[in-house]
């Protein structure tokens, strides 16, 4: 009997539990965080706490256990793989870059932090990217904006406060007049400017270089020739995102402190709200995008035809969500277009978002009124939404526009009245004609005086040959 | 948020103090020139820190700029090397920098030389405004960053060419040029009027015919032998040609066909019934 009230306490305990720990990434909640060893986790700790309060189930292994794997059976084994054991050459007993690659081809999220002490692991990792470590060895350096606590200080902890406006990555408060500072200790890197899949988030100062850390008076930085162009300004990339087309996120740093608990508590940081941004986006914990339905029908009847005809009138509405802040919310936007596509488009139109009547619908329903191009053959209705920072939505459906039917063309023109005419007219004729032939009477008038002229003019009986004249 | 944005605007400010209170550099004798090929000078500017120099030279790629400074530590008054001189540029409309490290011409002395090598390659593929600044840096005595003015790059090629150009060469994620089809003009048709006359036209033979058979005393005084099976005959007859208007008009070729098969039979029974009747009323 008390078995009962027990069960129901832990069902009830273990039901809190699991709210608790209820994913809040829109991918799962299962995050492998690779440390150089278990002790230096204590250095992140201000970081991992938020993750654990977020809702991740942190799994914090030495980049060399041997145990650590990230796939199994073909599975992945996390939803989400944080890196800040820059030095490691290898990870696990086996794991290669290419695994790594692999784990984000398979949907997984990956956060590299990088040092001057990276290795070629990271190096390439990066490369896979578009994103170009500097060599080993070098930091970053501003002489402006260094943090300066003493006098030998090397220039390499400095504030950062140079963001690219990206506001699916980070809101509005890291950008315009006042932007926050992030304090920034590592290694630059080198972004391929013309990918759109690679973003920068946070760059350098028009003061930053890259370069050798010069101590004890060994001015003029040998490792820099006179006429180079040193990486520096805004082509210094500091932290970089890359969106994947199958909607993973990976994110660079080239700075293990900055997810530091000695430089998140500096006062004045915006350390702590950087990475809480940059780790939620990542973690695709928001700017989220998916398409929860989409339709297309004749705007005369509003039913979907087998197939459509050139020049049809039709409607098309797609309903999108964006995740953010635990929950699905309609994704707002003037920009989402259609396409008519067979080889190349030949319609282009941008969707109207249409007001929903609930307001509490999770999604945004978008409308267009389209006419159909006069091309028959088999077309492409696609919405290609891909925009900086925002998942990847690409809905296509394939359609048959068949010519129109016979009696389908423009009839009953003007110019083909006399068309019209003349075959009325022939058929008339013809009716006319088989009546009159058929059921014509002779006029009596004529008749009676053809039947006189018959009986006055009686003709001769014929004599015969062998009759003999009458004789008196 | 607040409290926020002014520990952040703190933090700043002590890096900048600490930046300026350390940054005993001072640049001095700064010349900027931009010469002909043949020696002649274009332009030559001497500006004295922190002020900029005034115009906007044109530099080409025949016309090479040069840039020298010398760098003095205010706190010694004398000329010092240091770990950071460079020469930069960006962009006004992009934003986008190019630095050069400029060359050491003596003791805290140095000079940079734009020449044509490097005005090809970092400039002409994007010409126009760039602002154009010194970056020095040193470890011991800190950093400055003085914007010397402005300099029109240009390439020679018109700017129309140079936007698409740049258009070209980049993707970016965006909404694009809307397409709209373009229908096949509608044939051009005559006048209504002149179909019309035209119409008239067609009925006149007609008319023609039913005058001249009236003249000729044409008639249908047969039909009074059978009038009922007659005007049927006639009637159905009618029909089929009713029905070959209809299937002009809309009705499928199938369910014509029907229809005539329908019709047949009577048509068929009728005009026996008539025929003959009009054939035995008929005098030998």
């Amino acid at each position: 009997m008390r078995l009962l009230p027990s069960l129901g306490i832990c069902l009830a305990l273990g039901g809190a539990w699991l709210k608790a720990v209820e994913a809040k990434s829109a991918t799962g909640d299962r995050v492998l965080v690779l440390v150089p060893t278990t002790e230096a986790a204590k250095q992140y700790t201000h970081f991992l706490g938020t993750l654990e309060t977020r809702g991740f189930d942190v799994s914090v292994r030495a980049a060399s256990n041997s145990s650590v794997a990230l796939h199994l059976d073909g599975e992945r084994l996390y939803d989400h793989a944080v890196l800040l054991s820059p030095a490691a050459k290898k990870f696990g007993s086996d794991l290669t870059a290419h695994n790594f690659i692999q784990f984000v081809s398979d949907g997984g999220n990956l956060l590299v932090a990088a040092s001057s002490e990276l290795s070629d692991f990271h190096r390439k990792l990066g490369a896979q990217f578009g994103v170009e470590f500097e060599k080993r060895g070098s930091r970053a350096i501003d002489h402006v904006s260094h943090l300066s606590e003493n006098d030998s200080d090397d220039h390499s902890v400095f504030a950062a406060h140079r963001f690219f406006g990206v506001p699916a990555v980070l809101p509005s408060t890291f950008g315009g007049k006042d932007p926050g500072t992030v304090l920034y200790k590592g290694i630059a890197h080198k972004y391929e400017a013309k990918n759109p899949l690679l973003v920068p988030v946070l760059v350098g100062s028009t003061t930053t270089y890259s370069g050798n850390v010069a101590m004890g008076g060994d001015s003029d930085n040998k490792a820099l020739s006179p006429m180079d162009t040193p990486l520096s300004g805004k082509a210094l990339g500091l932290v970089s995102v890359f969106q994947t087309r199958s909607n993973a996120r990976v994110a660079f740093s080239g700075s293990t402190e900055l997810f530091s608990d000695s430089l998140m508590k500096k006062r004045g940081s915006s350390n702590t709200q950087f990475v809480a941004e940059v780790s939620k986006w990542v973690l695709q914990e928001k700017s989220v995008l998916r398409e929860t339905g989409h339709r297309h029908h004749l705007l005369s009847t509003g039913e979907k035809p087998e197939y459509y005809r050139i020049g049809n009138e039709m409607v098309y509405e797609i309903d999108l969500s964006v995740y953010h802040d635990d929950a699905w919310h309609p994704y707002v936007a003037n920009d989402v277009q259609f396409e008519a596509i067979m080889l190349d488009p030949y319609v282009r139109l941008t969707l109207n978002h249409t007001l929903s009547t609930d307001s509490k619908s999770p999604l945004a329903t978008y409308r267009g009124d389209i006419k159909l191009p006069d091309r028959y053959g088999t077309f492409t209705f696609r919405v290609n939404y891909k925009r900086t920072g925002y998942s990847n939505v690409d809905v296509k459906d394939t359609v048959a526009i068949w010519p129109l039917r016979h009696d389908e063309y423009p009839r009953f023109l003007t110019a083909a009245y006399p068309y019209y005419t003349s075959s009325f007219v022939m058929i008339i004729g013809f009716l006319a004609l088989s009546t009159a032939w058929l059921w014509n009477a002779e006029p009596r008038a004529k008749a009676n005086v053809k039947d006189e002229g018959k009986t006055k003019t009686k003709p001769k009986p014929k004599q015969s040959a062998t009759s003999k004249p009458k004789s008196n | 948020m607040r409290c926020f944005r002014s520990s952040t605007r703190m933090l700043l400010a002590i890096c900048t103090l600490a930046s300026s209170c350390l940054a005993a550099l001072q640049p001095t004798d700064i010349h900027i020139k931009v010469m002909e090929r043949t020696g002649d000078k274009l332009f030559s500017a001497s500006p004295q820190y922190p002020n900029t120099f005034g115009k906007v030279p044109e530099i080409t790629s025949t016309t090479p700029l040069s840039v020298s400074f010398s760098v003095k530590s205010t706190t010694a008054n004398e000329a010092v090397a240091v770990d950071q001189a460079f020469v930069n540029f960006r962009h006004k409309e992009t934003g986008d920098e190019t630095a050069f490290v400029a060359k050491r011409a003596g003791v805290g002395a140095y000079r940079m030389d734009l020449a044509r090598k490097h005005f090809r390659t970092h400039f002409a593929p994007s010409p126009g405004l760039y602002d154009i600044s010194l970056v020095l840096g040193s470890f011991a005595d800190g950093g400055v960053h003085y914007a010397l003015g402005t300099v029109q790059m240009s390439n020679g090629k018109p700017q129309q060419q140079q936007q698409q150009q740049r258009m070209s060469d980049t993707v970016v994620f965006g909404a694009r040029p809307e397409i709209h089809h373009r229908f096949a003009e509608p044939q051009r048709m005559p006048s209504a009027a002149v179909s019309l006359v035209f119409a008239v036209l067609c009925v006149v033979p007609l008319v023609v015919l039913f005058g001249v058979w009236a003249r000729l005393g044409v008639n249908v005084g047969g039909l009074g032998a059978e009038p009922v099976a007659s005007a049927a005959f006639l009637g159905l007859v009618g029909a089929y040609m009713a029905l070959a208007v209809a299937y002009w008009v809309g009705v499928k070729l199938f369910s014509a066909l029907t229809y005539a098969l329908v019709l047949a039979l009577p048509t068929y029974a009728v005009g026996q019934v008539a025929l003959s009747r009009r054939a035995a009323s008929k005098p030998c």
